[in-house]
């Protein structure tokens, strides 16, 4: 339940949550939070955990001990490259987009 | 109230994953308004987590329910006028006709046993339960529209009827809502309300045989496969 799909590939929720944790460990609350504020898009709460399940299965994020009944994740060095990657290659296709659009 | 529903929702997601992530959703849950939003988008991501965690078994089962439940409806809409049996003497090469008509009965037949010892034979290779067991479930899951058709004819809602070789089929238009069993060369008497009621029961040891059958060939054909070392 990624609300506003008028934000595209950019909603993707895996990739939401990547962008977020690559400012530093998070919560599932936090990383909710980070995701209204930055991107404007309000993941909801069962699929936002969904991505997190898969995320830690291919080892992208990893949990840390937290305090309490809520575990912080962490962007693995695999998940730094991959959002690297992916984020690349949005930047690369945005701007050939906005540079046909000039030219139209 | 709100920590009943939360629990409540919570109950929706499969065992091993509440035990990984459950306490964390539900301080989430418990931290924000309950809207049907929410609500939906929990229902959703707890069934998208079931069919992640689900065996091969299950979707076969699933599968096959769905033929059974086809041949359940074929057989009360358009009742087969005979069933060619392959162990039977027969009068020539059956017809097409005929082959539909013994797909409508796809828990009577050798394609069920085929997809048993199939997934006990690809449940020795790759799956993590017995073959035995993987077979039971497929068994499980795909007897359930019998069990409801037994349901109905036991408490009266679905008519049933016999028909002997020479007999004309019966229609929904003419007789109202029947199941109907074509005693065919065999001239036995057609299942019981009851005994339909109880067949996935009965079809358990089967289902657990032709399962560890699948099984045994299946650790044959990897100890064939594996390469010998010298």
């Amino acid at each position: 339940m990624a609300r506003k799909p008028s934000a595209g590939p950019a909603s993707d929720p895996e990739l939401l949550i990547l962008s977020s944790l690559a400012e530093g460990p998070k919560h599932g609350w936090a990383i909710m939070s980070d995701i209204e504020t930055f991107a404007g898009v309000t993941v909801g709460p069962g699929t936002l955990y969904n991505a997190i399940t898969r995320l830690v299965e291919k080892d992208l994020i990893a949990p840390l001990e937290g305090d309490g009944r809520q575990r912080p994740y962490k962007l693995t060095a695999r998940g730094s490259a991959v959002l690297d990657e992916q984020l690349q290659n949005m930047r690369r296709i945005a701007s050939i987009g906005l540079r046909r659009l000039r030219l139209a | 109230m709100k920590t009943t529903i939360v629990s409540w929702l919570l109950r929706l997601y499969p065992k091993a994953w509440s035990a990984e992530y459950g306490a964390e959703l539900a301080d989430m849950l418990r931290a924000r308004p309950l809207t049907v939003r929410v609500c939906s988008d929990i229902v959703l991501s707890a069934l998208r987590q079931h069919a992640r965690a689900s065996q091969v078994a299950s979707w076969v089962g699933v599968g096959l329910m769905l033929v059974t439940i086809g041949a359940l409806a074929s057989n009360i809409v358009e009742p087969p006028t005979h069933i060619w049996s392959p162990g039977l003497p027969r009068r020539a090469q059956p017809s097409f006709a005929e082959y539909i008509a013994l797909l409508q009965r796809p828990l009577h037949s050798e394609f069920y046993v085929l997809v048993l010892v199939a997934i006990g034979f690809w449940t020795a290779l790759r799956g993590k339960t017995s073959p035995g067991r993987a077979a039971i479930r497929v068994s499980m899951i795909a007897s359930v529209p019998l069990v409801l058709v037994g349901l109905l004819m036991v408490s009266g809602v679905l008519g049933y009827s016999e028909l002997n070789p020479g007999q004309s089929s019966t229609t929904l238009d003419e007789r109202g809502i029947l199941y109907t069993f074509y005693k065919g060369f065999q001239q036995i008497p057609g299942p019981a309300p009851l005994v339909m009621l109880l067949s996935p029961l009965l079809r358990l040891p089967g289902a657990w045989m032709w399962g560890s059958i699948g099984g045994w060939l299946g650790r044959k054909f990897a100890d064939w496969r594996r390469p010998v070392s010298v």
